[in-house]
């Protein structure tokens, strides 16, 4: 106990609690203050705020969270039952499916477009609503650190034991990819990742093996694909026809975005006028916070498409469109 | 490349069950160290016990015991218990050892847990600790009947075998079922089980699964020209057949014996198999379960703390 960061509990603590509509957690906690006066701080009261929100969303939550295909989770976003899930786990467009209500109602759905590059996927329930829903998180607004919980169907749906919740953290967030400390199984793909105002900020992709590895389909993801993925359209990521479009330039991490490091001669990127020394901040207005992000934003385009291109120059941003090129030599880390 | 160096990232210690987040946690939970204690099988950790009584009554998980049984306190001292009652349904045990510095827990209010709500337990190690969620409602989980731990190939390939019409022939052993350790071997074609005459793999299975792991099955088989008569002791089928149920494959250690408590209440922390034995508490120290079962990644299973003290109280 010699090394704790914590204060003593006061007076202030305990109205702050009851004051901050924490009646029925300040009640319990009571005796825990008369048995261990030694023990309070924000970190328990950040615990505390953190039961709270999740348990005052839960049943809103829970509502929206279905079963999708076989095996498979996701969560429906409108009224009009339209339902976020992973990319495999909606699979190809077009094709239906079941969806499978908290009450175990079995409902008619279509799949509609996927995003594999970020495992992301939209499908369609084809009763009539109004269905239950749950809003999404705006773009940008997932940090690391935040509160978050899920929900899912581990290991398939199971109507003795129905929707299992896991509260955790952000560890990451990406353009493509949020990390978080949720423990997820099979079963639980294409299920939501909520922040504590309830709203979706990631749909559950795949694990790793130590139980802090847990992926999810950040929402900026679908927000960026929205119009493609409701329209029915198979965003496969990478051209697989070879006809991949080249920018021509070799790239290193910089503190935020891409530094460039070489620009290929007779590249597209040389054509535009790009320097070594250039920052790469946005493509088609995806931060390029990851390499990731930076080799879907070209290796997705054919050549000859152009591309809007936010870059920094002598402190300066500066903004143009490009039109990517034929593919060149293949450098590892040029695109 | 300097990958992510400036990237926002949540460091390790900071996570939810971080070891600075820890802190907190260990210090509420410092208070009741002295109901904890780590139960030994030759002389290595097989689970947690839980002080229910003044008298030195301790609660753990009954499938992890052995016969060579030593608990540890949280002063570090050893004792034998001189009593133990086991009721197989709810996989648990009452030892009772000669005490005075253990203090039962304080048990709470099992019947108004709900999702969402904190919870925390001790770790394998009885000091440490962990947090996490009350992850579903309470429920049943049915249990899994034992397992031979043998293989039988699919059917076509079953008759291309020309003595299959004898019984029914193994095609696989499970190194370490119950098959393996009761001598039986791959070739090996089963005639009859408890008395009666089986011909297809179908019915070797049907008959099995009406046992439980722990029971005992009287077994004949032909080895070549000879016939044998065998008795085995059947395993628990997850710990048979890992490869079953891809679930537990990316879950770490699981219990042996995962199912059938009756009612149970589920949480996310993440414990390891011989943290079972140990208690589920609230914050405030209230004990509203003994953990019995590392089920998968994200499930560990306990006994609510009013079916516990049932069984206490009708234990004489």
């Amino acid at each position: 106990m010699s090394s704790l960061p914590l204060k003593p509990p006061s007076l202030l603590w305990q109205t702050s609690l009851l004051a901050q509509g924490h009646a029925l957690i300040g009640v319990l906690f009571f005796g825990l203050l008369i048995t261990s006066p030694l023990i309070a701080g924000s970190w328990l009261d950040d615990f505390i705020h953190t039961q709270q929100r999740v348990q005052s969303n839960l049943t809103e939550s829970m509502n929206a969270t279905v079963g999708v295909g076989e095996g498979g989770s996701g969560v429906i976003v409108s009224a009009d039952g339209l339902v976020l899930t992973a990319a495999h786990v909606s699979g190809s467009p077009n094709r239906r499916i079941q969806c499978i209500m908290p009450d175990g109602r079995r409902v008619a759905a279509r799949t509609l477009g996927r995003f594999d590059h970020a495992d992301a996927g939209m499908v369609q329930l084809e009763e009539e609503g109004p269905w239950p829903f749950v809003a999404l998180a705006s773009q940008g607004s997932v940090r690391a650190g935040d509160w978050c919980y899920a929900l899912g169907h581990p290991g398939g749906y199971q109507p003795e034991r129905g929707l299992v919740l896991r509260v955790g953290k952000v560890i990451r967030s990406r353009s493509q990819l949020i990390r978080s400390d949720c423990e997820l199984l099979r079963g639980d793909s294409g299920g939501p990742l909520f922040n504590l105002q309830g709203q979706v900020i990631g749909i559950h992709s795949r694990i790793g093996e130590p139980m802090d590895d847990n992926y999810h389909a950040p929402i900026d993801a679908f927000h960026r694909t929205w119009e493609a993925l409701k329209s029915g359209e198979d965003l496969q990521g990478f051209r697989e026809d070879g006809q991949q479009a080249y920018l021509g330039v070799v790239v290193e991490d910089a503190e935020k975005g891409f530094v460039l490091q070489e620009v290929r001669s007779n590249s597209a990127a040389e054509r535009s006028g790009l320097h070594v020394g250039d920052i790469l901040l946005q493509i088609d207005d995806m931060p390029m916070d990851d390499i990731e992000a930076l080799r879907w934003a070209v290796g997705s385009k054919a050549p000859g498409e152009r591309v809007k291109v936010l870059y920094l120059r002598d402190g300066i941003e500066h903004e143009m469109e490009i039109e990517l090129g034929p593919s060149g030599r293949r450098h590892r880390r040029s695109l | 490349m300097v990958c992510g160096a400036q990237e926002p990232y949540l460091e390790r210690g900071d996570r939810v069950n971080g070891w600075k987040t820890r802190q907190g946690f260990e210090a509420l939970y410092q208070d009741h160290r002295a109901s904890v204690v780590e139960i030994l099988d030759g002389g290595h950790q097989v689970a947690l016990g839980t002080v229910v009584s003044d008298s030195g009554h301790i609660i753990t998980k009954a499938s992890e015991l052995g016969s060579d049984l030593e608990i540890r306190d949280h002063q570090g001292q050893r004792h034998v218990p001189f009593s133990i009652q086991v009721d197989p349904e709810i996989d648990l045990a009452i030892l009772q050892i000669r005490s005075s510095s253990l203090r039962p827990v304080r048990w709470g209010d099992d019947s108004q847990v709900a999702m969402g709500l904190w919870v925390m337990a001790p770790h394998e190690d009885e000091s440490q600790v962990r947090v996490g969620v009350i992850s579903t409602s309470a429920r049943e989980v049915k249990r899994k009947p034992g397992a031979l731990g043998i293989v039988f190939f699919s059917d076509r390939r079953q008759r291309d075998t020309p003595s299959s019409a004898l019984g029914a022939r193994i095609n696989r052993v499970v190194e370490g079922g119950a098959a393996d350790k009761a001598g039986i071997k791959e070739g090996d074609v089963i005639v009859q089980i408890d008395g009666k005459p089986v011909q297809r793999s179908e019915e070797v299975i049907e008959l099995i699964q009406q046992h439980e792991a722990g029971e005992t099955i009287g077994l004949i088989i032909i080895r070549g020209e000879e016939e044998m008569s065998m008795q085995a002791t059947l395993g628990f089928f997850d710990a048979t057949f890992p490869e079953q149920d891809l679930n537990i494959t990316l879950s770490g250690d699981i219990s042996k014996r995962r199912t059938g408590f009756g009612l149970i209440l589920q949480h996310d922390m993440p414990l390891p198999p011989k943290a079972m034995g140990g208690p589920l508490m609230q914050f405030s120290g209230e004990v509203i379960g003994i953990n019995i079962s590392r089920y998968d990644r994200v499930a560990t299973l306990a006994i609510p703390a009013s079916r516990v003290r049932a069984l206490l109280e009708a234990s004489p």
